[in-house]
């Protein structure tokens, strides 16, 4: 009853949206890049082992989980929670909170008890990697038209970058809080019907 | 009462419909044939946006949160399993419990959706449609790629969802399926509405070939 494109995707079970807290995102995601996520966990274990370089590579993992963010889903996945565009980021943004940090505590424990004395990055990591996240659902939705999957313009693709290099860093804010604005204005188009 | 008042609706430069006036109760099933029929559901489902008329409910514009639209060729998004689009719908709404569609309308679960064939795909267009449980349902081609045994299964099932108090609204090129299912049917073309048959007027209407002697033109 299917293509044979059908075997190039994960069929993991434990693949869930329930487990996703309903995120279509992460479990589209998980299921097309299942085998890049295994080797990024045994990349993190071996970063993990290094003093100090646990927690810039739980960032950058972060800033990779972007690409989960890159494909715009139909309108009716879209319109699943039936909220309106601004309930709806929110939510959103926070979903990707709880899966990101959900999946990376353990990494994040190991690298505090393996390396106590770079706790203190967990600090840093914390509010960055909610940042990139934040930043991907925002740029997401500021492009978004249904079922499109094009390029990133530049500037979004700049604005990833400043996340990766500090000096590019304030630009990728700017662009943070320019997108926040317009992507609910975009989003207005499609969710205009719910309160 | 839905009633659609003199609405226009263009597509690019082409205007699908001009002047289509219903008055549709409530608790029934109703048929949409002929040209225009997929514009107008997608018109009421508010994916179309009417040049001029209104579509309201007792006065008050239809609301899409009380409204499921099943397209004539369901497709989903690609990396998501049938067990996940149902699984997504789940985690919105607890409640809905989709074994007894799924019994009626077998979906491999594990398999990919957008990838899966056109009959697999249209069973899993209909149990996603019809477990959200909502009141309004715009329906187009439900029996398209449906194998004979299940379109008498979902004949069925159209006839207890009209009379467990959903309003139904049905598109189909084809009139047989309609007979003993509908209340009414509405024939579009030309623009406009061609005429109405009550449920008893179908039979006659299918022997007879349809008002085009053969069915009825495409969308």
């Amino acid at each position: 009853m299917s293509s044979p494109r059908a075997r190039r995707l994960h069929t993991a079970r434990w693949i869930r949206p329930e487990l996703l807290a309903g995120s279509p995102e992460w479990t589209v995601g998980l299921r097309r890049h299942l085998t890049a996520v295994w080797f990024a966990a045994g990349g993190l274990i071996l970063c993990i082992l290094l003093p100090g370089a646990g927690f810039p590579g739980l960032y950058v993992a972060a800033v990779a989980v972007g690409a989960f963010y890159h494909d715009c889903e139909p309108l009716e996945v879209l319109r699943l929670p039936e909220m309106n565009a601004s309930r709806l980021l929110v939510r959103k943004v926070l979903t990707a909170w709880r899966n990101y940090f959900l999946l990376t505590a353990p990494f994040a424990l190991l690298a505090i008890v393996a390396h106590p004395r770079t706790a203190w990055m967990a600090v840093a990591w914390a509010p960055l990697t909610a940042l990139a996240l934040l930043y991907a659902v925002v740029a997401k939705y500021v492009r978004y038209v249904p079922e499109n999957s094009t390029r990133r313009p530049v500037a979004e693709r700049l604005g990833i970058a400043g996340f990766l290099i500090p000096i590019l860093l304030p630009l990728s804010l700017c662009l943070t809080v320019s997108y926040a604005l317009r992507a609910e204005r975009n989003l207005n188009r499609y969710l205009d019907d719910y309160d | 009462m839905i009633t659609i008042d003199s609405l226009r609706i263009r597509e690019g430069r082409r205007v699908v419909l001009d002047g289509v006036t219903m008055h549709l109760p409530q608790n029934a099933v109703h048929g949409l044939a002929g040209e225009g029929r997929s514009a107008l559901l997608r018109a009421v489902y508010g994916d179309l946006r009417p040049e001029a008329g209104s579509i309201t409910e007792a006065g008050h514009p239809l609301q899409r949160r009380e409204m499921s639209l099943l397209e004539a060729d369901p497709h989903f998004w690609p990396g998501l399993t049938a067990r996940d689009c149902i699984g997504l719908i789940r985690w919105f709404d607890r409640k809905v419990n989709p074994e007894a569609l799924l019994r009626r309308f077998p979906v491999p679960l594990d398999q990919e959706a957008a990838t899966l064939d056109a009959e697999a795909r249209k069973h899993l267009g209909i149990i996603l449609t019809l477990m959200r449980g909502k009141r309004i349902l715009l329906l187009d081609e439900p029996f398209r790629e449906l194998k004979p045994e299940r379109i008498f299964v979902m004949q069925q099932l159209l006839l207890h969802l009209g009379t467990e108090g959903r309003t139904v609204l049905l598109a189909s090129g084809r009139i047989a399926p309609l007979e003993g299912v509908c209340d009414d049917l509405y024939l579009l073309g030309e623009g406009g509405v061609r005429a109405r048959y009550e449920h008893y007027e179908l039979g006659r209407l299918e022997r007879s070939g349809g008002p085009d002697k053969g069915g009825f033109a495409e969308n």
